[in-house]
């Protein structure tokens, strides 16, 4: 028994070198197909000599390679692979290929699924997952959404998928943090680099509370723009659903729907105001069927188990009366007049009709609750961290 | 046969006395000069000599020699063509020497006779007063200036000629008696904020900047009032004193900038280019004349588009702004100049301008971040007051709700003034913008509600101790203007409103 683990074992390491050795050349799927169809094998090809290698670039030119490729992929196959892949568990990065028992069974089935992938922390398992993403450049309407819908999902154990981007999807990831659900990025990157590096805190949040983050590319590689949308099917492919925030017209969320839409996933989108760029995206989509979405039930409604199974323990939260009986008069008037778009200091002034000694005191207090949250200088808006704040009272 | 006549040397914005010796011998006929002159100046000795004999003196074939003395100050301009004429014209008894020994004389000579104006004045005549000249001549065009300095005889001259009929005593010239001074300009005529609709956050932080002489940096998109807010700073100022008037006014004189005006009676707002050099900004050039920085000496410095001036350009504004000086430095002496003005800054949010509308805005955090950081963090922290501008709505253009006068503000401005003269009185502080690190501990006493308020933010704001000390250098001020002695905690509340964007939130 203990013999056959033993073979089993040194059989999946010796695929896994393989595959990773096969993984440091063909990072494009249109490489990876043509090498395979032709050396129909990872093993073939690496095992191949130069003049294999010379008639396979003859015929691959015909399809739009570069000659200069060959001499990246000789001086690839020229590393000691098991060197490279013993060095991976040093840095906590563990790889994993398509035959494995821990790869996704929501990936297996997948036509255009990754052959392989590396990850840090977990791998996400057969849990819900509701992919959350939209705009880098978002306002805080879609950031704060994000946050508090990722934190309502975690808070009822559904894990929050998304692409450690900056915007939509860091407060996407951290509001899932905060619910203290598991949450997991996929990255157009290695995952051993935190791009962009502003995201750094979430990022080793994320594994530290039982998350994962996720890369088809070897570590070390430095993210392109080519390799975001390709990344965004895998984001799609772990979902059971898909929310979009905030998105323009013309946007990478929207190749992330597509391809969810590909896959048979839902689609939830919170809607916005007609004239605003940053939601047209959003509301394109709720034109063409997305489920407009405002608030978590909407997407709990689609997996009905869960809501009733967890519903009592998530009530506590969300009793926004008792928070409106913490603050000062002063202080509601203020929070009342503010929203998720940030407003300026005299429009807050204009709808308050507080003296300036009155509105500052009120504005400093509610800041230090956390209740709203000041953007650039002068401009406030609300912020969803008040819940925090309650929590600990 | 010996000449001695007066004139004066402007080093900085303070003048030296300084003699015009002519000595005439027998010899090879010569006229030479000696006596570290500049190129400009040595020059005088074809003018003089031109301008001698086209007013009709004649000059005997004689040897002669032209000191300028102490002979080791550096002699720069010409000013002093009209000392070496009339020391010329006693060496040969046109003169006589006692006519000239109470008198100082400036101004640069045409070759036809004629007496051109000439930059610094006012020093050269404050000086003449302190000296105990009894009669001063200089340029038509500058005796108002001249006569400014004090009570003795101006006489404005507009030739060489008209000069000497004074001296020999027969002459129709009589001493300058200047106008009424009621067309000198007021505050009145500065533009005034009740021509600013709303704004009324961004208003209430110049009232704080200009009472307590803080510097501040405005954040706007184009097209928000940030110029026009900045040009009615000066309204709002205290009027001068005679005293910071005359110190002023001296300072635009050796800049050559009075312009026939008697004197700066309007806290000056200068507002230079972005394309301005580090030498323009904080003083120098050849002749190290002032730059804009002691231009705005008591008034407003105004850098408009702030990150698009060069780096070293803002980044030599350090240390004047700290010291309320600058110093420049060249080969033959060091000259000081006065630097004492309020920075006001303005900035867009942005590169395009719109940052944090974003249905406008498009740039990402990076870009935005980037152009914040075109201003270094030491730079930025030497603004204790920060405003964001926010584009001003239709229905406050349109409304013609009556806006609080210019007038109106500078009464509290003042006040709050007075507060700050009667508790710094007997130390070399003026204003609260002044107080360092110990100071700030010595006069901002805090009420124990803000003592917590202020603890909490800085907790949670993570601040340095520089900011720290900015906001209670604000709070300070706010708590003047409430004429409170104690800092209460709405005055630090306030304070903080008008900290820098904090560096968590900025772009996020």
């Amino acid at each position: 028994m203990r013999t056959d683990y033993n073979k089993e074992h040194e059989y999946q390491r010796k695929r896994h070198i393989v595959w990773h050795a096969f993984a440091s050349f063909c990072i494009t799927p249109k490489m990876q197909e043509a090498v395979l169809t032709y050396f129909e094998s990872p093993e073939n090809a690496l095992a191949a000599g130069a003049a294999d290698w010379n008639t396979f670039f003859r015929m691959a030119e015909q399809f739009g390679f570069k000659a200069s490729e060959k001499e990246k992929i000789f001086e690839v196959l020229k590393r000691d692979h098991e060197k490279e892949y013993d060095s991976l568990a040093e840095k906590e990065i563990r790889f994993v290929i398509k035959e494995d028992a821990v790869y996704p069974e929501k990936l297996k089935t997948l036509y255009g699924a990754p052959l392989y992938f590396y990850y840090k922390g977990t791998v996400p398992g057969n849990e819900p997952l509701i992919a959350i993403i939209g705009a880098r450049n978002c306002s805080p309407y879609g950031s704060e959404t994000a946050r508090r819908l990722a934190r309502e999902l975690a808070e009822r154990r559904i894990g929050v998928i998304s692409g450690l981007a900056y915007g939509v999807d860091k407060a996407a990831h951290d509001g899932a943090l905060d619910g203290g659900g598991p949450t997991f990025a996929v990255l157009g990157c290695g995952v051993d680099i935190c791009y962009p590096k502003s995201n750094r805190v979430t990022y080793d949040k994320i594994i530290s509370k039982g998350g994962g983050i996720l890369s088809e590319y070897p570590p070390g590689t430095q993210p392109l723009s080519c390799f975001f949308p390709q990344r965004n099917r895998i984001i799609a492919g772990l979902s059971d659903g898909i929310l979009v925030t905030e998105a323009r017209k013309k946007s990478g969320t929207l190749i992330t729907v597509s391809f969810g839409l590909e896959y048979g996933k839902n689609i939830y989108a919170v809607p916005g105001r007609i004239e605003d760029v940053l939601s047209e995206g959003c509301n394109f989509l709720i034109k063409e069927g997305a489920k407009l979405t405002n608030s978590v039930s909407d997407i709990l409604e689609d997996m009905d188990f869960y809501e009733k199974k967890q519903k009592n323990s998530v009530q506590k939260y969300r009793n926004y009366e008792n928070f409106k009986n913490i603050l000062a008069t002063n202080e509601k008037i203020v929070y009342a007049s503010l929203r998720l778009r940030p407003k300026h200091i005299d429009e807050i002034q204009e709808a308050t009709k507080l003296s300036p000694e009155d509105l500052s005191k009120a504005l400093h207090s509610l800041c230090s609750y956390g209740c709203i949250k000041r953007c650039g200088q002068a401009y406030y808006a609300l912020s969803e961290e008040a819940n925090r704040f309650l929590m600990e009272r | 046969m010996l000449g001695k006549v007066y004139s004066a040397a402007v080093l900085g914005i303070e003048a030296e006395l300084i003699t015009a010796e002519v000595d005439v011998k027998d010899g090879l006929p010569c006229f030479s000069m000696v006596g570290a002159l500049s190129c400009e100046t040595r020059e005088a000795r074809e003018r003089v000599r031109i301008a001698l004999e086209n007013s009709g003196y004649r000059l005997p074939v004689k040897r002669i020699t032209v000191n300028l003395s102490p002979a080791d100050i550096r002699k720069e301009g010409t000013a002093f063509d009209l000392s070496i004429a009339i020391a010329v014209l006693t060496a040969f008894g046109y003169i006589s020497e006692k006519a000239v020994e109470n008198s100082l004389f400036l101004g640069e000579l045409c070759l036809d006779g004629t007496i051109n104006p000439v930059p610094g004045v006012l020093p050269s005549a404050c000086l003449a007063k302190d000296e105990g000249f009894l009669q001063v001549f200089v340029p038509l065009e500058n005796a108002r200036e001249a006569k400014v300095a004090g009570d003795f005889y101006v006489y404005g001259v507009r030739t060489l000629r008209e000069a000497v009929e004074v001296l020999q005593g027969n002459g129709e010239l009589l001493p300058y008696q200047p106008e009424d001074s009621t067309e000198q300009r007021g505050l009145e005529e500065c533009p005034d904020f009740s021509e600013v609709q709303g704004q009324k956050m961004a208003k209430r932080a110049l009232e704080i900047a200009a009472a307590g002489r803080h510097n501040v940096l405005m954040i706007g998109p184009p097209g928000t009032g940030k110029t026009m807010l900045a040009k009615r700073i000066p309204s709002i100022l205290p009027e001068l004193s005679f005293e910071e008037s005359l110190e002023i006014s001296k300072i635009y004189s050796v800049a050559g900038r009075l312009n026939g005006q008697r004197l700066i009676t309007v806290p000056p707002f200068q507002a230079p280019h972005h394309t301005i050099t580090q030498s323009a900004l904080a003083g120098g050039g050849k002749r190290a004349t002032p730059g804009m920085i002691s231009l705005a000496h008591k008034g407003v410095l105004f850098l408009d588009e702030f990150p698009e001036f060069h780096r070293e350009t803002i980044e030599i504004l350090r240390q004047p702004l700290e010291e309320r000086k600058i110093t420049v430095a060249r080969y033959d002496a060091t000259y000081e100049y006065p630097a004492g003005g309020m920075l006001v800054a303005a900035m867009n949010p942005c590169g395009c301008g719109f940052y944090p509308d974003r249905t406008r805005c498009n740039c990402s955090q990076t870009q935005i971040r980037r152009y914040l950081g075109k201003i270094s963090r030491p730079l930025l922290e030497r603004f204790d007051l920060c405003m964001e501008v926010m584009p001003i709505p239709f229905r406050d253009l349109k409304t013609e709700t009556r806006e609080e006068s210019s007038e109106e503000i500078r009464k509290r401005v003042k006040a709050a003034r007075m507060r700050q003269e009667a508790r710094y009185k007997g130390t070399s502080l003026f204003c609260n913008s002044e107080l360092s690190g110990g100071e700030v501990k010595k006069y901002c006493k805090l009420t124990e509600n803000a003592k917590t308020c202020m603890e909490e933010a800085y907790e949670r704001l993570s601040l340095s101790a520089r900011s720290y000390h900015r906001i209670l250098k604000t709070a300070r001020t706010i708590a003047d203007l409430a004429d409170s002695e104690r800092i209460e905690q709405a005055h630090v509340a306030e304070a903080l409103l008008y900290r820098e964007p904090d560096k968590k939130y900025w772009g996020e």
